[in-house]
């Protein structure tokens, strides 16, 4: 049987900003490595830029 | 609907941050690392860092004026101190450096979580585009 893989995309902008697409419960704690306030709310959608944002 | 979250990078991985400065040409042996280590900036007036690099050492315009450092603050993020003279460039080594920081902690981060890169590549607006898999 094949195992199961999950895979995420990230981009990581020129400025150093990070955009997770549907940020799965895995990525919090990359998410939190990245703050400086780890108990920071979780944020915002992101304007979608392009067609591969786009549903 | 795809929801995307928007992170905004802040350095607070010593780990990370060294590696990030061996990507853009630094070698570990110009990279001192320390508590306390004192820095001079142009003017004469000294900085207490935690990780540094000398005059020296730098490249290219970095290296014209003074240390560079980056400083503990109290909220555990590093700040970093380097001569401003040259500010549209500063700031882009500053980005560059907070992306290769970011790549650094992402990889870093969600291998703990069983993630490993598959896929990396810089797109023409020099982003980066990773692809995460967990096996």
């Amino acid at each position: 049987m094949d195992e199961l893989k999950i895979e995420v995309e990230l981009r990581i902008e020129p400025d150093g900003s990070v955009i997770f697409a549907d940020l799965a419960s895995d990525m919090l704690a990359v998410r939190e490595a990245l703050l400086a306030d780890p108990g920071e709310p979780l944020a915002c959608e992101v304007p979608q830029r392009n067609k591969e944002t786009q549903e | 609907m795809s929801h995307f979250t928007k992170v905004k990078t802040t350095i607070r991985d010593l780990d990370c941050l060294k590696e990030a400065l061996k990507a853009l040409g630094y070698d570990s042996s110009v990279i001192e690392e320390g508590k306390a280590i004192d820095i001079v900036d142009y003017y004469g007036t000294h900085h207490t860092v935690q990780v540094a690099i000398r005059k020296k050492n730098l490249k290219g315009f970095l290296g014209q004026w003074s240390d560079l450092g980056f400083a503990r603050q109290d909220d555990g993020t590093y700040e970093l101190i380097a001569d401003n003279m040259r500010q549209a460039e500063l700031s882009r080594w500053t980005a560059q450096l907070t992306q290769q920081y970011a790549l650094n902690v992402v990889v870093k981060t969600s291998a703990w979580q069983g993630y490993q890169a598959v896929e990396q590549e810089t797109m023409q607006d020099g982003t980066i585009r990773l692809v995460m898999r967990q096996w």
